[in-house]
């Protein structure tokens, strides 16, 4: 008996690592295990065993079994393996070709510029105002100390659409309305916006453009303070290890009034300023017609273009470009470009 | 303005650093140039002068330029020997970066050159006939050796200032040397001018009827002679961008620039009285200026009379009838103070803009008004040998007062965060020509009289400010406890913002201004607001849409073979008496594409409203798509109003084929919505636990009528199943063969779920038997099995 096993256990491993195909192992599982396979043959003859042998013999058919049982798993196994291999093989790819194209959007130049101002002074304490571009005169002229005479307000410089409304030509009027709203107490914000000029289009000038003006209106305010804010945001935009130099200028609303300059190193290596925006204390008939006693309270006012600052930042040649929708020009700014 | 070094060194020496100096404590410098960039120029004397051996038309001279004597060939025809000529030397650079180099013309070796007026870069008209075609020479004896152009008036710079309009001082050298003076501590010294009145008495009498006029002077001279300016004097005006035209005009501007004080000049013979007098212009007055251009006055116009016809329009141009010729030998000379605001008033009326206007416009010193006077008078005895008559007609109506302005000793710290002594102030001041007086706790100070910018504390700040040193101001932190924030608003437009982008989006900005013809073609916000003044017509009225800027931005992207465009801008829209912020987008071409596999995502009605969906969904906020009224040009079928809220607050839309075909653009979908809607409602999140048990999914498929719309069936879906129904999608929609005609198939993935149990089949089944009965009833549905 036992050499009847032995010669089963042979045959059934021998034709397991012949199987070449999955119905193959199929087939001899069926010729081995099946009830009515060579295996459970074996056990019909324990019947003809005396009593004392059959459990050793019963046991030596499961061990049988079970090994039979693995033999064919482990075949099974190896073939599925092989024809996974196969079909990867099938699947071989070039990894090198493009991906699906997403697009990638972009933020426009100019309103990057003024997230990040805003966001600067955000964290510096100050509040973001905004306001009408179709504007009164009363808030835009009247309110910043441009009397009417004021060569400003004629015609070729401003676009009215009546006698009193026009399109705002600074965000200065957001300033006036502001500091009415907070009805004599202290003020600190910034106002991003568009802005018109009746000037030509050419590669420095738009009759369209972007401000962005900050104000700040408290007791003890110095021209320290405004030249740490201005000092702050020239460093925070063009780099820590930028200077700047003021000089004298004069606007109505502001008095002293300065030009302010940003050092930059040129490529021969010395220092040299370019303008970047005008800034002063405010003027006191400001104050006043804003709702303060120019006696109590002081403030510091700075207004810059975006268009500059972009301009400057990204070595921009032609202000149109902002205003043309040049996808390979505006595409260029994705990923935001911060530092 | 343009300041020559040449005139300023009349009162104060020019420091090296008058460029940074003049920058950064005064005001701009715009331009800061030589003169006349020529070099090494020397005054040459000719000792012999014989022809060219070789060449007719030449001369060979020898010439003494001080350190030795050079042979130069010479094509002039009026070069002599004796003449004090200006000389090149080899090596001299001339205007135009000619460089003077040893030659040998024709055998003859020549070192140097003897120059023209035309080579030292003189206009012919302005060469004094006797130089024209040849070498200049002096009329009188030399320093042999000596630098030539100072003798001709082109030394030194000439530098550029951008005026700003408060700096009416700064419209006169003297103006601009004190306040260099200031900033250098030196002090001017005017001269004394003296005048050797050897005439009769003068004749003219003044008198003054008009508040336009505060003072007005008057000389009178006779036997002068009209003649071409000295060489001094045209370089002096030419380098000033002034054209020279005879002694007479070029004495008045000359002075213009010099003190900044405007004169006028009357043909005494062609005055018809020994009157004359000033006064309102009467309403329809017509008066032929100098220009020979008739004029018609209006009241607030001064006008210089004879005491019945105008001889002058006050501050802003003379009349052709008291105008200066080649015969005037009498002179009535003007010098006077006009009120800024009537001259200003009255040169943007006739459109008249002089150097004159300019300075009377701005303030001029009135002390400095006889002052021209006197310098004119000087220069007219010097230069145009005339004679004086005794006495200067005066008449004053008004003299300007100089404020008195006090402020305390503790402004200058408090203003400026700058620790300043008593000492400091006072002495700033004082280097300004301030008057002050010191009380015990203020100052009380007066500015000069050519300072009428200068009115209150704040402007006194500035000059205590930029004479100290704007740079040397130090920098103060603002210690504050305000909490600087972005509004929700704020916020929730950035996001959605960045959430386009995001999803492939170019931000764009556009003008707001476009043509009035198409204001209307896309929105009609109401009666469209226009400038009265547009630059051109395409740029006059506001826009009523955003789709104006990106179906632009389509077409001009897409005529420079970038097909693929998504842009989208966040702008102002204006209509009378309303402003208010909208969105838009517009897609075309194709969209997140994989191009070697042939696959992308097509565009289309649907790609938009999902993009809209997705955009929204991110900020919790729900729109809804509503058939409304049918806009032209968009497609008549794929367009849809945008709901929120139960208003309508925008439109999605695919272009009509017909516009695409119109702009040159593919097939384009877009939307816009007014924004200010959506950016005001702001709602708590709570948050919702998420249910333990598990969904049960049922698909209901639906035939209906062509029309009836899906958000109908699924309102009426989710209002019956209601909380029960988390999930509800459209996974087919389907016509055709098995479908009778007019009507469509829809089917419905419907999931539920009960927070509080497990939902069982039964249940399901059940919410599922009452839906397709509401729809059967409500929206003739039948119901596929």
């Amino acid at each position: 008996m036992k050499e009847a096993l032995n010669t089963l256990e042979k045959e059934s491993r021998d034709a397991i690592d012949q199987a070449r195909t999955l119905d193959d192992v199929e087939a001899l599982r069926l010729r081995y295990l099946s009830k009515k396979g060579k295996v459970s043959l074996l056990m019909t003859q324990l019947r003809d065993l005396p009593q004392e042998q059959r459990p050793v013999f019963g046991q030596a058919v499961n061990t049988l079994k079970m090994s039979i049982e693995k033999a064919l798993h482990d075949q099974k196994q190896a073939l599925g393996n092989e024809a996974l291999l196969a079909r990867l093989d099938q699947e071989k790819i070039d990894v090198t070709l493009p991906g699906y194209r997403f697009y990638q959007g972009a933020i426009h130049p100019l309103n990057q510029v003024i997230e990040d101002v805003e966001d600067l002074f955000v964290g510096l304490g100050y509040e973001v105002a905004d306001g009408p571009e179709l504007e009164n005169d009363h808030y835009n002229f009247e309110m910043m100390n441009l009397d009417k005479d004021h060569p400003a307000r004629a015609m070729q410089d401003t676009f009215y659409t009546d006698e009193t409304m026009l399109l705002r030509t600074h965000t200065s009027p957001v300033q006036a309305r502001a500091m009415l709203a907070k009805s004599g107490q202290p003020l600190k914000i910034i106002c991003p916006g568009k802005t018109y000029r009746r000037d030509d289009d050419d590669p420095t000038h738009s009759h369209q453009f972007m401000q962005i003006e900050g104000l700040v209106i408290d007791r003890h305010i110095t021209f320290g303070h405004l030249k740490d804010a201005l000092l702050t945001m020239a460093r925070h935009l063009f780099g820590p290890d930028r200077d700047i130099r003021l000089r004298p200028s004069y606007f109505p609303f502001t008095e002293p009034s300065v030009e302010v300059d940003v050092s930059y190193v040129k490529k021969d290596g010395t220092t040299s300023y370019i303008e970047i925006l005008g800034a002063g204390r405010v003027h006191p008939n400001v104050l006043r017609m804003g709702g303060y006693d120019p006696a109590t309270f002081q403030g510091f006012a700075f207004g810059v273009g975006v268009e500059r600052i972009a301009m400057l930042k990204y070595h921009i040649d032609d202000i149109r470009h902002f205003y043309t929708h040049d996808l390979r020009f505006l595409n260029q700014f994705k990923g935001g470009g911060q530092s | 303005m343009k300041i020559l070094e040449s005139m300023l060194r009349q009162w104060i020496a020019v420091p090296e650093d008058i460029v940074s100096l003049t920058n950064q404590k005064i005001i701009e410098v715009e331009a800061f140039e030589p003169v006349n960039p020529a070099t090494r120029l020397v005054i040459g004397h000719v000792l012999t002068c014989q022809p060219h051996p070789n060449a007719e038309k030449l001369s060979v001279t020898t010439v003494d330029i001080g350190d030795r004597i050079e042979q130069i060939v010479c094509g002039a025809a009026n070069v002599a020997a004796g003449q004090y000529v200006i000389t090149a030397q080899v090596g001299t650079v001339l205007p135009g970066d000619f460089e003077i180099k040893a030659v040998t013309i024709r055998g003859v070796e020549s070192r140097g050159m003897i120059c023209s007026l035309e080579e030292l870069g003189f206009d012919d008209e302005d060469i004094p006939a006797l130089y024209r075609g040849g070498i200049f020479f002096f009329d009188q004896p030399q320093t042999i050796g000596a630098p030539a152009l100072p003798a001709i008036g082109q030394q030194g710079f000439v530098m550029t200032l951008g005026l700003t309009p408060n700096r009416a001082d700064l419209l006169s050298v003297l103006g601009y040397a004190y306040d260099v003076a200031a900033m250098t501590n030196q002090s001017i010294r005017l001269p004394q001018i003296a005048i050797k009145e050897n005439g009769p008495d003068n004749p003219v009498k003044v008198d003054i009827k008009t508040k336009g006029c505060g003072h007005y002077y008057a000389r009178y001279f006779s036997g002068v002679k009209i003649a071409e300016s000295p060489l001094w004097l045209k370089s002096a005006l030419l380098a000033c961008g002034i054209q020279p035209i005879n002694n007479v005009v070029d004495i008045s501007n000359y002075v213009l620039l010099e003190y900044g004080t405007p004169l006028h000049m009357f043909d005494a013979k062609k005055v018809k009285t020994d009157k004359i007098v000033v006064r309102d212009a009467k309403p329809g007055e017509t008066v032929i200026s100098l220009d020979e251009e008739t004029r018609m006055l209006e009241k607030d116009d001064v006008v210089i009379t004879d005491g019945k016809a105008p001889i002058a329009i006050g501050g802003v141009m003379g009349l052709l009838n008291t105008m200066i010729d080649e015969q005037t030998d009498t002179v009535i000379l003007e010098a006077a103070y006009f009120d800024p605001k009537r001259i200003m008033k009255t040169s943007k009326r006739l459109d008249l803009k002089s150097e004159s206007s300019l300075r009377f416009e701005r303030g001029v010193d009135e002390a400095r008004v006889i002052m021209g006077l006197e310098r004119a008078t000087e220069l007219l005895v010097q230069l145009a040998e005339a004679t004086v008559y005794k006495g200067i007609a005066a008449a004053v109506r008004e003299e300007r007062k100089r404020p008195k302005i006090n402020f305390q000793k503790t402004y200058p710290y408090d203003a400026l965060g700058i620790h300043l002594s008593e000492d400091e102030v006072v002495s700033y001041l004082r280097r300004y020509n301030y008057d002050i007086t010191i009380k015990s706790d203020h100052y009380s100070v007066v500015p000069p009289s050519y300072r009428n910018d200068i009115g209150i504390d704040a402007d006194v700040l500035e000059e205590i400010a930029r004479i100290h040193g704007l740079n040397n101001i130090p920098t103060t932190p603002l210690q504050s406890i305000a909490s600087g924030k972005l509004t929700t608003q704020q916020k929730r437009l950035r996001a959605i913002r960045h959430g386009l982008a995001v999803l492939g989006l170019n931000e764009i900005i556009s003008y707001s201004l476009i043509a009035p013809s198409e204001v209307h073609r896309y929105r009609n916000l109401g009666e469209p607001v226009s400038v009265l003044a547009p630059l051109s017509e395409d740029k006059k009225t506001l826009r009523q849409s955003l789709l104006h800027g990106l179906l632009e931005a389509v077409r001009y992207n897409q005529a420079r073979q970038t097909d693929d465009v998504a842009v989208f801008e966040i702008g102002h829209l204006f209509a009378k008496d309303s402003e208010s912020n909208w969105i838009g987008a517009a897609i075309s071409g194709t969209w997140h594409h994989h191009p070697w596999n042939k696959e992308a995502i097509k565009v289309d009605f649907f790609l938009m409203k999902g993009l809209v969906d997705r955009l929204f969904n991110s900020l919790g906020i729900h729109v809804e798509y509503v058939k409304g009224h049918q806009h032209d040009h968009f497609h008549p079928h794929k367009q849809a109003d945008i709901h929120y809220d139960g208003h309508a607050i925008g439109r999605i839309a695919e272009l009509h084929p017909l516009e695409a075909d119109r702009l040159d653009i593919k097939n384009t979908v877009l939307f816009e919505l007014n924004l200010e809607p959506l950016l005001d409602r702001y709602t708590n999140l709570i948050y919702q636990p998420v249910s333990r048990y598990p969904n049960i999914e049922r698909d209901l498929a639906v035939v209906v009528d062509d029309d009836v719309a899906a958000a109908d069936l699924m309102a009426l879906i989710r209002q019956t199943a209601q909380k029960r129904l988390v999930s509800l999608t459209v996974f087919d929609v389907y016509k055709g063969e098995t479908i009778e005609s007019g009507r469509k198939s829809i089917a419905f993935r419907l999931v539920f779920n009960d927070a509080s149990k497990t939902m069982d089949a039964a249940e399901a089944d059940k919410l599922i038997a009452q839906i397709s009965t509401r729809l059967a009833t409500e929206q003739r549905a039948t119901i596929r099995r």
